[in-house]
């Protein structure tokens, strides 16, 4: 029997950890899923489908940064992918508003108080003021 | 004719295409759970007090106050992993609620004295306002089986609430957070409760008042190729 030449080799074992990732996913054991992704990664380096699904696996992990860096590098590889477009574009729209979340607010120094505004008193003890 | 038949199989043509929103072949559509951080740092913060509310404005037929505290604490012990202070929620002084939350000498000290990583102050203005009015509807005609339109009074009532919080770390007073919120819901009919429209516009904001101070996750739906 003949041996399958390397190449093709890689291509079908890309594609058997491809389906294995994508079986993992479904039932979501998002981990399993991104192990086999990268195993069919390193057998088909610029395959933009299986660099989609490791940015998707990457984002369920909370790795933004990583996920961001390989939806880029599937674009650049498949520029007119609209899947893989799509995926961006919705992952691109979270990662703001998490980015937006973590820097909501400066955080605040003490502002010194006006000089025609009484300190405000320590805090209230049992025979306190009455509350607002 | 045959123009005829032409038009309807390219209108058939572009309908087919706008409808199509199942994956292509070779994709399959996923849900993922994605995480969404809490907004501050809570290194270090297992404890929470809440602050009586300073009320913006007079509701005379409801403790606002009190039971605004009692639903922030069981809400938060719910929805958060932070132990909620049982304690008789501190009354705070009179000054304005901004610049207050800028001295953090008085945090701090609030804090040291009931053991608080943390403390939720807040304000809050709740108006009811009558939004009765006349308005326009169509109805079936029980007579004619007919759509008739008619005008009628509507008696409705308006519930608007700003919700101001301030997150305070305990070991320095520190403001770590604040935010204003703001809901407004009609009722229909006059003499709804307003402890009931209260918290309903209150669980409206709960997602973003607890991410706050705890992670949560969101649902998002990706493609993944199949081949």
């Amino acid at each position: 029997m003949l041996s399958l030449p390397a190449a093709a080799l890689a291509a079908e074992n890309a594609k058997e950890q491809m389906d294995f990732g994508v079986k993992a996913a479904k039932k979501g054991l998002w981990r399993e899923a991104a192990f086999r992704w990268e195993k069919a990664l390193k057998l088909d380096p610029r395959n933009p489908r299986i660099i989609n699904n490791l940015a998707v696996a990457y984002e369920t992990a909370g790795q933004f940064d990583k996920a961001d860096q390989l939806y880029r590098q599937a674009l650049q590889v498949d520029p007119g992918n609209r899947d893989i477009k799509q995926n961006y574009d919705l992952f691109t729209s979270y990662f703001k508003q998490i980015q937006a979340r973590q820097h909501p607010v400066p955080p605040a120094a003490p502002a010194a108080p006006a000089a025609d505004t009484e300190p405000a008193p320590p805090p209230p003890a049992d025979d306190s003021p009455p509350p607002r | 004719m045959t123009r005829r038949r032409l038009a309807e199989l390219l209108i058939l043509v572009v309908m087919a295409g706008s409808c199509w929103t199942g994956s292509r072949a070779g994709t399959t559509q996923v849900q993922v759970t994605l995480p969404v951080p809490e907004r501050i740092d809570m290194t270090g913060i297992d404890s929470i007090l809440v602050t009586r509310v300073v009320l913006m404005n007079d509701n005379p037929k409801v403790d606002i106050n009190r039971e605004t505290v009692s639903h922030l604490r069981r809400e938060m012990k719910k929805q958060t992993h932070l132990h909620v202070l049982d304690i008789e929620a501190p009354p705070l002084p009179e000054q304005p609620l901004d610049e207050l939350a800028r001295n953090a000498d008085f945090w701090k000290d609030m804090s040291s004295k009931y053991g608080a990583d943390m403390i939720l102050a807040s304000s809050l203005k709740y108006e009811i306002t009558d939004r009765s009015s006349f308005v326009t509807e169509d109805v079936i005609s029980p007579v004619t089986g007919q759509r008739v339109r008619r005008t009628r009074y509507a008696d409705r009532e308006g519930f608007a609430m700003e919700f101001h919080v301030y997150f305070l770390r305990g070991r320095d007073g520190a403001l770590l957070y604040d935010d204003k919120f703001s809901e407004d819901t009609t009722l229909e009919g006059k003499g709804n409760d307003p402890l009931t429209a209260l918290f309903t516009m209150f669980e409206h904001i709960h997602p973003e008042l607890f991410g706050i101070i705890s992670s949560n996750q969101k649902v998002e739906s990706r493609i993944l190729f199949t081949e």
